[in-house]
Protein backbone atom coordinates (compact mmCIF):
# COMPACT_ATOMS: atom_id res chain seq x y z
CA UNK A 1 0.00 0.00 0.00
CA UNK A 2 1.42 3.38 -0.95
CA UNK A 3 2.29 5.81 1.85
CA UNK A 4 -0.44 8.35 1.08
CA UNK A 5 -3.21 5.75 1.19
CA UNK A 6 -1.60 4.17 4.25
CA UNK A 7 -1.78 7.55 6.02
CA UNK A 8 -5.40 7.98 4.93
CA UNK A 9 -6.37 4.56 6.24
CA UNK A 10 -4.55 5.11 9.54
CA UNK A 11 -6.12 8.54 10.04
CA UNK A 12 -9.60 7.22 9.21
CA UNK A 13 -9.10 4.29 11.56
CA UNK A 14 -8.12 6.62 14.41
CA UNK A 15 -11.17 8.78 13.78
CA UNK A 16 -13.50 5.76 13.83
CA UNK A 17 -11.94 4.42 17.05
CA UNK A 18 -12.10 7.82 18.69
CA UNK A 19 -15.79 8.15 17.81
CA UNK A 20 -16.59 4.73 19.24
CA UNK A 21 -14.66 5.12 22.49
CA UNK A 22 -15.74 8.70 23.24
CA UNK A 23 -16.00 9.05 27.01
CA UNK A 24 -19.53 9.58 28.38
CA UNK A 25 -20.64 12.92 29.82
CA UNK A 26 -19.45 13.42 33.40
CA UNK A 27 -16.64 10.92 33.01
CA UNK A 28 -13.96 13.58 33.53
CA UNK A 29 -15.83 15.00 36.55
CA UNK A 30 -15.98 11.54 38.08
CA UNK A 31 -12.23 10.98 37.65
CA UNK A 32 -11.48 14.46 38.99
CA UNK A 33 -13.52 13.78 42.11
CA UNK A 34 -11.78 10.43 42.69
CA UNK A 35 -8.32 11.97 42.11
CA UNK A 36 -9.13 14.79 44.55
CA UNK A 37 -10.17 12.31 47.21
CA UNK A 38 -6.95 10.34 46.75
CA UNK A 39 -4.65 13.39 46.75
CA UNK A 40 -6.39 14.91 49.80
CA UNK A 41 -4.98 12.03 51.82
CA UNK A 42 -1.47 13.38 51.22
CA UNK A 43 -1.78 17.09 50.38
CA UNK A 44 -3.79 20.09 51.32
CA UNK A 45 -5.10 20.89 47.86
CA UNK A 46 -5.88 24.36 46.49
CA UNK A 47 -9.61 24.45 45.83
CA UNK A 48 -10.72 23.95 42.21
CA UNK A 49 -7.11 23.62 41.03
CA UNK A 50 -7.31 19.98 40.00
CA UNK A 51 -7.52 19.44 36.23
CA UNK A 52 -7.97 16.22 34.26
CA UNK A 53 -7.14 16.01 30.58
CA UNK A 54 -7.95 12.91 28.53
CA UNK A 55 -6.74 12.74 24.96
CA UNK A 56 -6.89 9.96 22.43
CA UNK A 57 -3.67 9.70 20.43
CA UNK A 58 -2.30 6.98 18.19
CA UNK A 59 -4.66 4.35 19.58
CA UNK A 60 -4.05 5.16 23.27
CA UNK A 61 -5.67 7.33 25.93
CA UNK A 62 -3.29 9.93 27.42
CA UNK A 63 -4.50 10.95 30.87
CA UNK A 64 -2.93 14.01 32.50
CA UNK A 65 -3.76 14.98 36.10
CA UNK A 66 -2.56 18.34 37.43
CA UNK A 67 -3.22 19.67 40.89
CA UNK A 68 -1.90 22.35 43.24
CA UNK A 69 -1.42 21.97 46.96
CA UNK A 70 -0.53 24.34 49.84
CA UNK A 71 1.38 21.74 51.77
CA UNK A 72 1.98 18.10 52.40
CA UNK A 73 -0.13 16.51 55.12
CA UNK A 74 1.57 14.98 58.09
CA UNK A 75 1.22 11.28 57.37
CA UNK A 76 2.62 10.17 60.72
CA UNK A 77 3.61 6.66 61.71
CA UNK A 78 1.17 4.06 62.78
CA UNK A 79 1.67 0.95 64.88
CA UNK A 80 1.00 -1.24 61.87
CA UNK B 1 -43.19 -11.64 -0.02
CA UNK B 2 -41.09 -8.71 -1.17
CA UNK B 3 -37.53 -8.16 -0.08
CA UNK B 4 -37.39 -4.83 1.70
CA UNK B 5 -34.11 -2.95 1.41
CA UNK B 6 -33.23 0.49 2.76
CA UNK B 7 -30.48 2.49 1.05
CA UNK B 8 -28.86 4.77 3.58
CA UNK B 9 -25.58 6.54 4.27
CA UNK B 10 -25.69 9.13 7.03
CA UNK B 11 -23.82 11.68 5.00
CA UNK B 12 -25.74 13.55 2.32
CA UNK B 13 -24.65 13.70 -1.28
CA UNK B 14 -22.89 10.32 -1.49
CA UNK B 15 -25.42 8.91 -3.98
CA UNK B 16 -28.20 7.20 -2.03
CA UNK B 17 -30.92 8.33 -4.43
CA UNK B 18 -28.81 7.42 -7.46
CA UNK B 19 -28.05 3.99 -6.03
CA UNK B 20 -31.73 3.47 -5.16
CA UNK B 21 -32.89 4.43 -8.65
CA UNK B 22 -30.18 2.54 -10.54
CA UNK B 23 -30.45 -0.58 -8.39
CA UNK B 24 -34.20 -0.54 -8.91
CA UNK B 25 -33.69 -0.12 -12.65
CA UNK B 26 -31.21 -3.00 -12.80
CA UNK B 27 -33.55 -5.32 -10.89
CA UNK B 28 -36.45 -4.30 -13.12
CA UNK B 29 -34.33 -5.04 -16.20
CA UNK B 30 -33.85 -8.53 -14.74
CA UNK B 31 -37.62 -8.96 -14.73
CA UNK B 32 -38.28 -8.27 -11.05
CA UNK B 33 -41.21 -6.15 -9.96
CA UNK B 34 -39.72 -3.28 -8.00
CA UNK B 35 -41.15 -0.34 -6.09
CA UNK B 36 -38.95 2.49 -4.91
CA UNK B 37 -40.17 4.47 -1.89
CA UNK B 38 -38.86 7.99 -1.49
CA UNK B 39 -38.62 8.32 2.29
CA UNK B 40 -36.87 11.69 2.10
CA UNK B 41 -39.80 13.84 3.18
CA UNK B 42 -39.48 17.42 2.02
CA UNK B 43 -36.14 17.04 0.20
CA UNK B 44 -37.28 14.34 -2.21
CA UNK B 45 -35.44 13.75 -5.50
CA UNK B 46 -36.19 10.21 -6.58
CA UNK B 47 -38.86 11.46 -8.98
CA UNK B 48 -36.40 13.91 -10.58
CA UNK B 49 -33.64 11.30 -10.99
CA UNK B 50 -36.08 9.04 -12.83
CA UNK B 51 -37.65 11.88 -14.82
CA UNK B 52 -41.16 11.26 -13.55
CA UNK B 53 -41.62 14.53 -11.66
CA UNK B 54 -44.46 15.58 -13.97
CA UNK B 55 -46.29 12.28 -13.49
CA UNK B 56 -46.65 12.61 -9.71
CA UNK B 57 -50.27 13.15 -8.66
CA UNK B 58 -50.44 11.59 -5.19
CA UNK B 59 -47.66 11.00 -2.69
CA UNK B 60 -47.04 9.05 0.51
CA UNK B 61 -48.83 11.63 2.66
CA UNK B 62 -51.96 11.33 0.49
CA UNK B 63 -51.88 7.56 1.05
CA UNK B 64 -51.55 7.97 4.82
CA UNK B 65 -54.40 10.51 4.89
CA UNK B 66 -56.50 8.07 2.81
CA UNK B 67 -56.96 10.65 0.04
CA UNK B 68 -56.08 7.92 -2.45
CA UNK B 69 -55.40 4.20 -2.64
CA UNK B 70 -51.77 3.22 -2.62
CA UNK B 71 -51.92 1.96 -6.21
CA UNK B 72 -53.09 5.39 -7.34
CA UNK B 73 -50.01 6.98 -5.83
CA UNK B 74 -47.56 4.66 -7.60
CA UNK B 75 -45.86 6.13 -10.67
CA UNK B 76 -44.53 3.79 -13.34
CA UNK B 77 -41.08 4.42 -14.85
CA UNK B 78 -41.05 5.52 -18.50
CA UNK B 79 -38.55 2.90 -19.68
CA UNK B 80 -39.20 -0.02 -17.33
CA UNK B 81 -42.76 -1.28 -16.90
CA UNK B 82 -41.73 -3.32 -13.85
CA UNK B 83 -40.39 -0.30 -11.96
CA UNK B 84 -42.65 1.89 -9.82
CA UNK B 85 -42.09 4.82 -7.49
CA UNK B 86 -44.04 5.89 -4.43
CA UNK B 87 -43.20 9.61 -4.31
CA UNK B 88 -42.40 11.48 -1.15
CA UNK B 89 -44.42 14.35 0.29
CA UNK B 90 -43.14 17.63 -1.08
CA UNK B 91 -43.73 19.64 2.06
CA UNK B 92 -41.62 19.37 5.16
CA UNK B 93 -42.14 16.51 7.54
CA UNK B 94 -45.69 15.83 8.70
CA UNK B 95 -46.43 14.32 12.13
CA UNK B 96 -48.74 11.87 10.35
CA UNK B 97 -45.81 10.15 8.68
CA UNK B 98 -44.90 8.02 11.70
CA UNK B 99 -42.72 4.93 11.65
CA UNK B 100 -45.83 2.77 12.10
CA UNK B 101 -47.63 4.46 9.21
CA UNK B 102 -44.54 3.97 7.05
CA UNK B 103 -44.32 0.29 8.02
CA UNK B 104 -48.00 -0.14 7.16
CA UNK B 105 -47.39 1.26 3.70
CA UNK B 106 -44.40 -1.02 3.14
CA UNK B 107 -46.45 -4.02 4.31
CA UNK B 108 -49.28 -3.16 1.95
CA UNK B 109 -46.86 -3.21 -1.01
CA UNK B 110 -45.42 -6.55 0.04
CA UNK B 111 -47.66 -8.84 -2.00
CA UNK B 112 -47.45 -6.86 -5.25
CA UNK B 113 -43.68 -6.60 -5.64
CA UNK B 114 -40.48 -8.64 -5.53
CA UNK B 115 -38.47 -5.76 -4.11
CA UNK B 116 -39.30 -2.70 -2.02
CA UNK B 117 -36.34 -0.33 -2.01
CA UNK B 118 -36.45 2.60 0.41
CA UNK B 119 -34.47 5.76 -0.31
CA UNK B 120 -33.49 6.94 3.18
CA UNK B 121 -32.98 10.64 3.95
CA UNK B 122 -29.56 11.91 4.97
CA UNK B 123 -28.80 12.16 8.68
CA UNK B 124 -29.56 9.87 11.60
CA UNK B 125 -32.66 11.50 13.08
CA UNK B 126 -36.36 10.57 12.87
CA UNK B 127 -36.37 10.26 9.09
CA UNK B 128 -33.57 7.71 9.21
CA UNK B 129 -35.27 5.60 11.87
CA UNK B 130 -38.59 5.78 10.07
CA UNK B 131 -37.04 4.56 6.81
CA UNK B 132 -35.01 1.78 8.44
CA UNK B 133 -37.98 0.52 10.45
CA UNK B 134 -39.66 -0.58 7.22
CA UNK B 135 -36.69 -2.62 5.98
CA UNK B 136 -35.21 -6.09 6.45
CA UNK B 137 -31.88 -5.40 4.77
CA UNK B 138 -29.70 -2.33 4.44
CA UNK B 139 -27.26 -1.02 1.89
CA UNK B 140 -24.99 1.66 3.33
CA UNK B 141 -23.58 3.92 0.66
CA UNK B 142 -20.27 5.67 1.13
CA UNK B 143 -17.66 7.37 -1.01
CA UNK B 144 -13.93 7.01 -0.36
CA UNK B 145 -13.79 10.29 1.60
CA UNK B 146 -12.98 10.20 5.32
CA UNK B 147 -16.12 12.13 6.31
CA UNK B 148 -18.42 9.79 4.38
CA UNK B 149 -16.71 6.73 5.89
CA UNK B 150 -17.04 8.21 9.36
CA UNK B 151 -20.77 8.79 8.90
CA UNK B 152 -21.23 5.32 7.39
CA UNK B 153 -19.57 3.86 10.48
CA UNK B 154 -22.08 5.62 12.71
CA UNK B 155 -24.92 4.32 10.54
CA UNK B 156 -23.63 0.75 10.79
CA UNK B 157 -23.57 1.13 14.57
CA UNK B 158 -27.16 2.35 14.57
CA UNK B 159 -28.30 -0.41 12.22
CA UNK B 160 -26.98 -2.91 14.75
CA UNK B 161 -29.96 -1.97 16.92
CA UNK B 162 -32.43 -3.18 14.29
CA UNK B 163 -33.04 -6.83 13.49
CA UNK B 164 -31.88 -6.64 9.89
CA UNK B 165 -30.84 -9.78 8.06
CA UNK B 166 -27.90 -7.96 6.46
CA UNK B 167 -26.20 -4.57 6.26
CA UNK B 168 -23.80 -4.32 3.34
CA UNK B 169 -21.59 -1.63 1.92
CA UNK B 170 -21.81 0.10 -1.43
CA UNK B 171 -18.73 2.13 -2.31
CA UNK B 172 -19.79 4.86 -4.72
CA UNK B 173 -17.82 7.30 -6.88
CA UNK B 174 -14.58 5.39 -6.71
CA UNK B 175 -11.77 6.36 -9.04
CA UNK B 176 -9.88 3.19 -9.97
CA UNK B 177 -7.05 5.23 -11.52
CA UNK B 178 -6.49 7.07 -8.23
CA UNK B 179 -6.70 3.81 -6.28
CA UNK B 180 -3.99 2.31 -8.52
CA UNK B 181 -1.76 5.36 -7.94
CA UNK B 182 -2.28 5.07 -4.20
CA UNK B 183 -4.16 8.37 -3.97
CA UNK B 184 -7.53 7.01 -2.93
CA UNK B 185 -8.66 4.28 -0.54
CA UNK B 186 -9.86 1.13 -2.26
CA UNK B 187 -13.16 -0.61 -1.59
CA UNK B 188 -11.20 -3.26 0.29
CA UNK B 189 -9.62 -0.65 2.58
CA UNK B 190 -13.03 0.83 3.32
CA UNK B 191 -14.58 -2.58 3.90
CA UNK B 192 -11.85 -3.41 6.44
CA UNK B 193 -12.25 -0.08 8.22
CA UNK B 194 -16.01 -0.45 8.49
CA UNK B 195 -15.89 -4.23 8.99
CA UNK B 196 -18.71 -4.60 6.50
CA UNK B 197 -18.96 -6.75 3.34
CA UNK B 198 -19.00 -4.96 0.00
CA UNK B 199 -22.11 -5.50 -2.11
CA UNK B 200 -21.20 -3.05 -4.86
CA UNK B 201 -18.41 -0.84 -6.18
CA UNK B 202 -19.65 1.99 -8.38
CA UNK B 203 -17.03 3.94 -10.33
CA UNK B 204 -17.08 7.70 -10.74
CA UNK B 205 -18.90 8.21 -14.02
CA UNK B 206 -19.87 11.46 -15.77
CA UNK B 207 -22.77 9.59 -17.36
CA UNK B 208 -24.58 9.53 -14.01
CA UNK B 209 -25.00 13.29 -13.82
CA UNK B 210 -25.50 13.51 -17.58
CA UNK B 211 -28.41 11.06 -17.59
CA UNK B 212 -29.78 12.49 -14.35
CA UNK B 213 -30.05 15.83 -16.14
CA UNK B 214 -32.45 14.30 -18.63
CA UNK B 215 -34.21 12.14 -16.08
CA UNK B 216 -32.94 8.76 -17.24
CA UNK B 217 -30.82 6.05 -15.70
CA UNK B 218 -27.31 5.61 -17.19
CA UNK B 219 -26.92 2.84 -19.76
CA UNK B 220 -23.92 1.34 -21.60
CA UNK B 221 -21.43 2.78 -19.16
CA UNK B 222 -19.09 1.64 -16.40
CA UNK B 223 -21.53 2.71 -13.71
CA UNK B 224 -24.47 0.94 -15.40
CA UNK B 225 -22.46 -2.31 -15.44
CA UNK B 226 -21.56 -1.80 -11.79
CA UNK B 227 -25.22 -1.35 -10.90
CA UNK B 228 -26.02 -4.65 -12.62
CA UNK B 229 -23.29 -6.21 -10.49
CA UNK B 230 -24.92 -4.69 -7.41
CA UNK B 231 -28.31 -6.03 -8.44
CA UNK B 232 -26.83 -9.49 -8.82
CA UNK B 233 -25.16 -9.20 -5.40
CA UNK B 234 -28.51 -8.27 -3.89
CA UNK B 235 -30.30 -11.13 -5.68
CA UNK B 236 -27.83 -13.85 -4.86
CA UNK B 237 -26.46 -12.60 -1.55
CA UNK B 238 -22.95 -13.13 -2.91
CA UNK B 239 -20.68 -10.23 -3.92
CA UNK B 240 -20.62 -10.00 -7.70
CA UNK B 241 -18.03 -7.52 -8.80
CA UNK B 242 -17.39 -7.33 -12.52
CA UNK B 243 -20.14 -9.66 -13.67
CA UNK B 244 -22.70 -7.07 -14.67
CA UNK B 245 -22.68 -7.94 -18.35
CA UNK B 246 -23.50 -11.62 -17.84
CA UNK B 247 -26.21 -10.74 -15.32
CA UNK B 248 -27.89 -8.58 -17.92
CA UNK B 249 -27.85 -11.42 -20.45
CA UNK B 250 -29.35 -13.70 -17.84
CA UNK B 251 -32.00 -11.16 -17.15
CA UNK B 252 -33.28 -11.24 -20.75
CA UNK B 253 -33.51 -15.01 -20.56
CA UNK B 254 -35.08 -14.69 -17.18
CA UNK B 255 -37.68 -12.39 -18.68
CA UNK B 256 -38.57 -14.92 -21.40
CA UNK B 257 -38.90 -17.59 -18.76
CA UNK B 258 -41.25 -15.43 -16.80
CA UNK B 259 -43.42 -14.66 -19.84
CA UNK B 260 -43.80 -18.33 -20.79
CA UNK B 261 -44.19 -19.62 -17.20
Amino acid sequence: MKKLVKDMVLRTRNILISDKTMAPEGFEQMIKSDCNALLENYFELCPSATEIQIEFKDGFYEITVTAKAFQVRNCGKSAL
Amino acid sequence: MARKIVVTSGKGGVGKTTVTACLGGALADAGRKVVLIDADIGLNNLDVVLGIENKVVYDILDVIKCRCRIKQALVRDFDRPELFVLPSAKLSDSPLITAQAFRNIVSSLDKYFDYVIIDCPAGIDNGFHRAVSGAEQALVVTTPSVSAIRDADKVFNLLGGYSLSSADLVVNRIRHDMVRRGEMMSAGDISRLLRAPVAGIIPEDDNVSLYSGIGRLPVNSASATAFYDLARSVETGQPCLGEGASYRRESLFGRLKRIFR
